[in-house]
């Protein structure tokens, strides 16, 4: 007995030392950082000066006063409403595709990833000359189309939705992926089964596919909120915001503030509010699964 | 295992030994600096530091290039962690964060007698200062002036030699330099502050044409909601309006080839040395079509004046020797080094003695800015929270450009933003002795 003991403490020992590069790097680089934070968002900490405890009013500023905080809360509330689905659903479609037992299936694959692992900075430029106006192949489509052509990221009432449009190029990436090893995880017996049923593709996707990838669905639903949450990429690249504060993101607001108005403690106190509204959506999300995800174990 | 132990002794006392014997004697010099191309890097390393060590020889220099993106972020957690080197580069509207930060120091006290302040461009010396102390050293200027092309004038029967004068006669001229087809900006009759960011920083101009100011010099009130505020932002909105039309869409991105140098844009009030490079560099024919005019003044005011970029160099409290350190920053202020440096990347010296230096003659642009425009350059203002109160005021312009204010009731609500911050910001920190 004393000498199993000895060796479930050498294992541990062993153990928590393999694993202490991470639990040290957490705590340092993760954890600490992630307290200060909070500390500090109860704070008026200005670069370089000393943080002052202030109490809650970066938060009652931030509710009471701060009309960008709003907007940039908007703005990303709005672009999520879009994003989510479109994203859900457009990799999904895509897994789908790609899930056929085509020849060169791999080389498709590999072909759809690729925006996933190409520089965000790079695709938002590309983007930029997409939705030109005046010589982006879009307006080049829509007015051969016969369609009006929008002003795109120089109009306000289209900057987000522009932007919005622009996350279909991701549709092949990671979403994509772990939507296809779902796919590739569904039994083959239950769509035969559904066969001899009478089932047609339709019947096959809704009563088969759907709940047996639900959970699936549920991950990429609740990173796909986070994600789209941080939005930043495109408004620092494309738009810095404009016009007139139509693509002001919550954390491009973040980051201005951070580092162009170097109030970090006001900035912290916005990165607490975000952390809160994700953490809700994301309870929330869990709570409503169990309607409808369906876990085969 | 002992030979293995004296083994390692031995290699930490020699690497200990190497490095005394290698750096032991040399006391470093630390700088930071951005936006520096590879050949600028080249001569600092290669001309500008030996110059220095030629001098002290008991010194050395050790030179961080930072890239523009990163640099703020880099200056303001160095500020935080009191890391910052002995001299580092700063931004045009930065002396009043830095002199609040009690971080760096003044540097009255080597200048007060120096005879070359008075070869420095006025408005250059000036950026610098804040609250009647001189905070660093200002090391290039990024003026502009008016830049036009004579024979897109010509195309619309206006006299080649005779751009505007005055900020009225630009409006005026921008309409029928104004090209657009099928509701697309072909060709855009002059170049206008566009997005919260331009339009503010070029409210700071025009305020100024019209004898205004955006705030007293002790920080303490606005002065920008008077009436020469209104005029100025009435202006903006105006000159907005003309050039960027709601439903035209705008010019297309300016790459490969820039919009100025491509005769896209006819006219461009706020014009640098970077758009005549481009000239030359991608449409070298049409050299001889670009016209140079003279900063803008108000109709009836006398004042020229135009938006003028200055960066600075600082020295900060960590600094052991900054009797040396200010000995660098003068070398690299010299006229010779300033007009290399300058040169290399496309700014304009800020010594006025430049001027006779054969490479500035023979320059196609250098002069000619210096001339024309260096000594207009605006007034900088500078309180410690400046972007901060940039981005809220000119959120409100922005709005009013687009006709969804009007122009007096986003002057009152950006005003009110100054007036509520103005009583908060921190005062200048004077370390001991300075």
């Amino acid at each position: 007995m004393k000498k199993a003991s000895r060796l479930m403490v050498k294992e541990a020992r062993d153990g928590y030392l393999f694993a202490s590069p991470w639990i040290i790097g957490f705590i340092l680089f993760y954890l600490g950082p992630i307290l200060a934070t909070l500390f500090l968002s109860f704070t008026e900490y200005k670069i370089p000066l000393t943080p002052k405890w202030i109490g809650l009013e970066n938060y009652y500023s931030l509710f009471m006063k701060d009309v960008q905080f709003k907007v940039s809360l908007y703005n990303t509330a709005y672009y999520t409403i879009f994003v989510v689905p479109l994203s859900i659903c457009g990799s999904l479609a895509m897994a789908m595709l790609m899930n056929k037992n085509l020849r060169g299936i791999t080389v498709y694959r590999t072909a759809v990833y690729l925006p996933a692992v190409t520089s965000g900075v790079a695709v938002a430029l590309l983007w930029m000359w997409l939705l030109n106006p005046s010589m982006g192949i879009i307006n080049y489509v829509l007015g051969k189309l016969g369609l009006p052509q929008p002003l795109w990221l120089q109009d306000e009432k289209w900057a987000k939705p522009a932007l919005i449009i622009m996350q279909l190029y991701y549709i092949g990436g990671n979403t994509m992926v772990v939507f296809l090893s779902g796919l590739q995880g569904v039994p083959q017996s239950l769509y035969e089964a559904a066969e001899i049923d009478g089932a047609n593709w339709w019947h096959k996707f809704r009563h088969v596919t759907i709940p047996m990838i639900s959970p699936i669905i549920l991950f990429n639903l609740i990173m796909a909120v986070i994600n789209s949450f941080q939005v930043f990429t495109q408004a620092f690249v494309m738009t810095q915001g404009g016009p007139n504060n139509s693509t002001m993101f919550y954390v491009y607001y973040l980051y201005n503030v951070a580092f162009w108005w170097g109030r970090l403690g006001y900035a912290a106190a916005l990165a607490w509010i975000l952390f809160v509204i994700v953490f809700i959506l994301t309870v929330i999300q869990l709570k409503l699964s169990g309607r409808w995800v369906y876990y085969a174990g | 295992m002992k030979r293995f132990l004296v083994l390692v002794e031995l290699l930490v006392v020699s690497v200990l030994a190497f490095n005394s014997l290698a750096f032991g004697a040399k006391t470093e010099l630390t700088l930071w600096m951005f936006s520096l191309t590879p050949e600028t890097q080249k001569w600092m390393q290669e001309e500008l530091v030996p110059q220095f060590e030629k001098k002290f020889p008991d010194y050395t220099v050790r030179i961080q290039y930072v890239p523009y993106e990163g640099y703020r972020e880099k200056i303001g957690t160095a500020l935080s962690a009191k890391t910052l080197p002995d001299i580092f580069e700063e931004g045009t509207q930065s002396a009043g964060w830095m002199a609040s930060s009690g971080t760096v120091i003044p540097v009255d006290k080597w200048v007060k007698n120096w005879a070359e302040v008075k070869d420095f461009y006025p408005a250059a010396w000036k950026q610098p200062q804040y609250q009647g102390r001189q905070w660093g050293i200002p090391f290039y200027m990024h003026p502009s002036t008016l830049l036009y092309w004579k024979d897109v004038f010509k195309e619309v029967g206006l006299d080649p030699n005779k751009p505007p004068y005055t900020q009225e006669a630009y409006l005026e001229y921008a309409k029928k330099l104004q090209k657009v087809e099928e509701n697309r900006t072909v060709r855009l009759g002059a170049w206008a502050p566009d997005g919260w960011r331009a339009l503010f920083q070029e409210f700071e101009v025009v305020i100024q044409r019209f004898g205004g100011k955006l705030v007293s010099d002790d920080y303490t009130k606005v002065l920008f909601d008077g009436e020469e505020g209104v005029k100025a932002l009435s202006y903006l909105v105006k000159l907005h309006q003309t050039v960027y039309s709601p439903g035209v869409a705008k010019l297309p991105e300016q790459t490969p080839i820039p919009w100025f140098a491509q005769k896209a844009i006819a006219m461009h009030f706020r014009a640098y040395t970077t758009e005549v490079k481009n000239v030359l560099r991608y449409n070298p024919e049409a050299f001889k079509d670009l016209g140079f005019g003279i900063p803008l003044r108000a109709e009836g005011y006398t004042r020229k004046v135009s938006i003028q970029w200055r960066n600075s160099l600082f020295i900060s409290v960590n600094c052991k020797n900054p009797d040396v350190a200010i000995e660098f920053i003068k070398l690299f202020v010299s006229p010779k080094n300033n007009v290399k440096y300058c040169d290399l990347q496309g700014y304009v010296p800020v010594r006025k003695s430049a001027l006779s230096l054969k490479s500035v003659q023979e320059s196609p642009y250098m002069g000619k800015f210096m001339t024309l425009a260096g000594p207009y350059g605006h007034d900088v203002v500078s309180p410690p929270s400046y972007f901060e109160l940039r981005q809220k005021a000119g959120i409100f312009f922005e709005e009013a450009s687009l006709g969804k204010r009007t122009v007096k009731s986003a002057i009152e609500e950006a005003a009110k933003v100054w007036r509520e911050q103005l009583p908060k910001e921190p005062k200048p920190v004077i370390p001991p002795g300075y």
